[in-house]
């Protein structure tokens, strides 16, 4: 395992900022009283350099919040690596955990859920900075002001004895921004961060994002089922359903050229696709996770399926370059 | 006055009002301030028992089974002690004896069932049923063994065991509000930032919990008070120690009953029950300030009345 990783370590291109390689994630449930498993992540792999914004999108239960768990390990992966900066982190523990989510941080999508109702604002973002970069007293202080400040929270001295329910959910998502920054990391995991957020204010929190990947020089997992902001935000965008990856492209060359059929369901079916009627798709079934199902888990919804669709994974064809899809008929 | 100032000054009015309205709303409720006021009564009577008690306790210097009177306020016991200053002392060792038990099994069923509830897996399963054995012993019978192995336990010592065997109701509700709050964001959040469990607990868990923590001391508080005064009346204390319990048992074999010598007994007995509601009535209070569908009966009822009220003055229905 270690001189494996160490071999791969060599081969890998200099600026490869996260790899994922087949990664699973699989769940216990309880089927007719018997132990079987689900797969909401089922052999996935990406990779993102520095400065890049992988933008995932998919329905809901696809796994995308799962990937993002697994990449924090929040959630233990079953199989597969993740590779940080060529560090096989996939089952680090203890100290070795606590270091590696110096360089990882999430911003949740419930901007109510991720901060402690009875905690000051300061004290949400003085922790990180006195646990993993040892201030105290007047540099936390300052600090912590300048955190708030580049995240837009102004009167800063207003802003950080302030509880979360005085702020709005703009607001509060931006400190939780604050938060994930104020470890320094490398990488960012943002779950869905403006679903829960005023229309009007989201362009804000995605600007802020955007400018602090340039600034920081950071690479982002964007979650979303927006293919909009996928499509402004990302860099790329993977395309996600049943736990598989369905396509994956440049962003432009995506929304240009949807090749799956799952992708241009998805395309129709967002406001103004110009789409006038039924969608073009035969059930609107959940797609089935259980482990050991065969084939593309989008065959029950394909209007194109073909019996191979049912029984064999189907092939990663690469059509251009960046653009892969994962599909028998393309 | 600048822009920023102006702007400033209604957000902190809010604020304040906001932050005082649970602890005004404690204070106006007419059974938490009836508890609190007998409580700081008691309160009072333990921290002045020197000052107020007329006499020493221990002495055998008066004319025994003496009625109450102006000298001895509740009378005298069959060996000639006062029994009011006993009654003063005692209600000092009750007291005591209360706030010791209520601390420290607040902070076992705290540790354990927060950490149980936070964790979850394994480490829950082991401590949960820990306290789920615990909390089918009857605590009365386990007492009395603990106390039978003891020589003369002083009321202190009966504190600390009574801690030891009775935190298990309360390590069941933290651990059912840590489980709650350990799958919520913000405790992820703190996980990601490199916090460790025992922080976690402390600092991201105990101040979401006051209100169970402040009932939770209260009712810890008030089983203290009964199983040591039951403790002492079965005679497992020390019985030339001062409790509210000792008294009752010295009644008991001083033969108050049968001299018909009520002013020995009651007052001890009348003590512990009207301590008992003073606790009863500040957690009913604690419940319906922090528990919001009592609250919200409460303004239902107070709704009803008030439109009662108006449709027999005004007749027409609003739209």
């Amino acid at each position: 395992m270690q001189s494996s990783s160490k071999v791969s370590q060599l081969n890998q291109t200099d600026n490869k900022l996260v790899e994922v390689e087949n990664l699973v994630v699989r769940f216990p449930i309880l089927d007719n009283g018997h132990r079987a498993y689900i797969r909401p992540v089922d052999e996935v792999s990406f990779t993102i350099d520095s400065g890049e914004v992988l933008a995932l999108v998919g329905e809901s239960g696809s796994g995308k919040s799962t990937i993002a768990k697994a990449l924090l390990r929040i959630v233990e992966p079953q199989s597969g690596t993740i590779r940080v900066q060529g560090n096989d982190v996939t089952h680090w523990r203890g100290g070795r955990l606590t270091t590696y989510r110096k360089n990882v941080q999430m911003v949740f999508q419930d901007p109510f859920g991720s901060l402690n109702p009875v905690r000051t604002v300061e004290h949400h973002i003085a922790y990180p900075l006195q646990k993993h970069r040892h201030l105290h007293g007047r540099a936390l202080r300052d600090m912590v002001g300048s955190l708030l400040e580049r995240v837009g929270l102004t009167p800063v001295e207003e802003t950080r004895v302030k509880y979360p329910h005085e702020l709005s959910g703009g607001q509060r998502q931006r400190v939780a921004i604050a938060r994930a920054l104020a470890v320094n990391p490398k990488f960012l995991v943002a779950d869905e961060p403006i679903s829960m957020l005023d229309v009007s204010i989201r362009a804000g929190i995605l600007k802020l994002l955007n400018e602090l990947r340039s600034e920081f020089n950071l690479g982002y997992l964007y979650i979303t089922h927006d293919l909009a902001s996928a499509r402004y935000f990302g860099h790329r965008i993977m395309v996600l359903y049943g736990g598989k990856v369905m396509e994956t492209a440049p962003s432009h060359e995506l929304i240009r050229n949807p090749s799956h059929p799952y992708t241009r369901l998805l395309l129709a079916a967002t406001p103004g696709s110009g789409l006038d009627g039924p969608l073009p798709e035969t059930s609107n079934q959940a797609p089935s996770l259980i482990e050991g199902r065969t084939g593309c888990p989008f065959a029950e919804r394909c209007p194109l399926v073909v019996d191979a669709c049912r029984k064999e994974d189907p092939p990663v064809v690469r059509l251009s370059e960046g653009h892969e899809v994962a599909c028998h008929v393309v | 006055m600048s822009r920023a100032a102006v702007g400033k000054m209604p957000r902190a009015g809010l604020t304040r009002v906001k932050r005082n309205s649970k602890f005004s709303a404690f204070l106006t409720n007419p059974k938490a301030l009836t508890g609190v006021i007998i409580f700081a009564i008691f309160t009072l009577t333990a921290i002045l028992a020197p000052v107020i008690a007329p006499y020493n306790p221990a002495a055998t210097t008066f004319l025994p089974m003496l009625p109450p009177s102006a000298v001895h306020w509740f009378g005298t016991t069959n060996t000639g002690q006062d029994i009011f200053s006993q009654f003063i002392w005692g209600t000092r060792t009750s007291m005591e004896v209360g706030i010791e038990a209520a601390v420290i099994s607040t902070l076992i069923a705290f540790l354990i069932g927060g950490y149980a509830g936070l964790m979850g897996g394994w480490l829950d399963a082991l401590l949960n049923s820990f306290s789920n054995i615990l909390l089918v012993l009857p605590t009365l019978a386990l007492l009395l063994v603990i106390e039978s192995f003891v020589h003369n336990p002083t009321p202190q010592f009966n504190g600390l065991t009574i801690a030891f065997t009775s935190w298990a109701w309360g390590a069941r509700v933290f651990r059912s509000l840590a489980l709650s709050l350990a799958q919520r964001d913000f405790i992820v959040a703190a996980r990601l930032s490199g916090a460790g469990s025992i922080r976690i607990l402390f600092s991201e868990i105990l101040p979401n919990m006051t209100s169970v923590l402040a009932s939770n001391l209260i009712y810890s508080f008030l089983g203290a008070v009964l199983f040591e005064a039951g403790l002492a009346v079965l005679g497992f204390e020390n019985v030339s120690t001062y409790s509210l319990g000792t008294i009752l048992y010295w009644a008991q074999n001083g033969g108050a009953m049968m001299e018909g010598a009520w002013w020995w007994f009651v007052p001890p007995g009348l003590a512990i029950a009207v301590l008992g509601t003073s606790l009863i009535l500040m957690n009913f209070a604690i419940d319906q300030i922090t528990n919001p569908r009592l609250r919200e009966q409460k303004r239902q009822r107070k709704a009803n009345k008030r439109t009662g009220r108006d449709s027999g003055v005004n007749q027409q229905p609003s739209a």
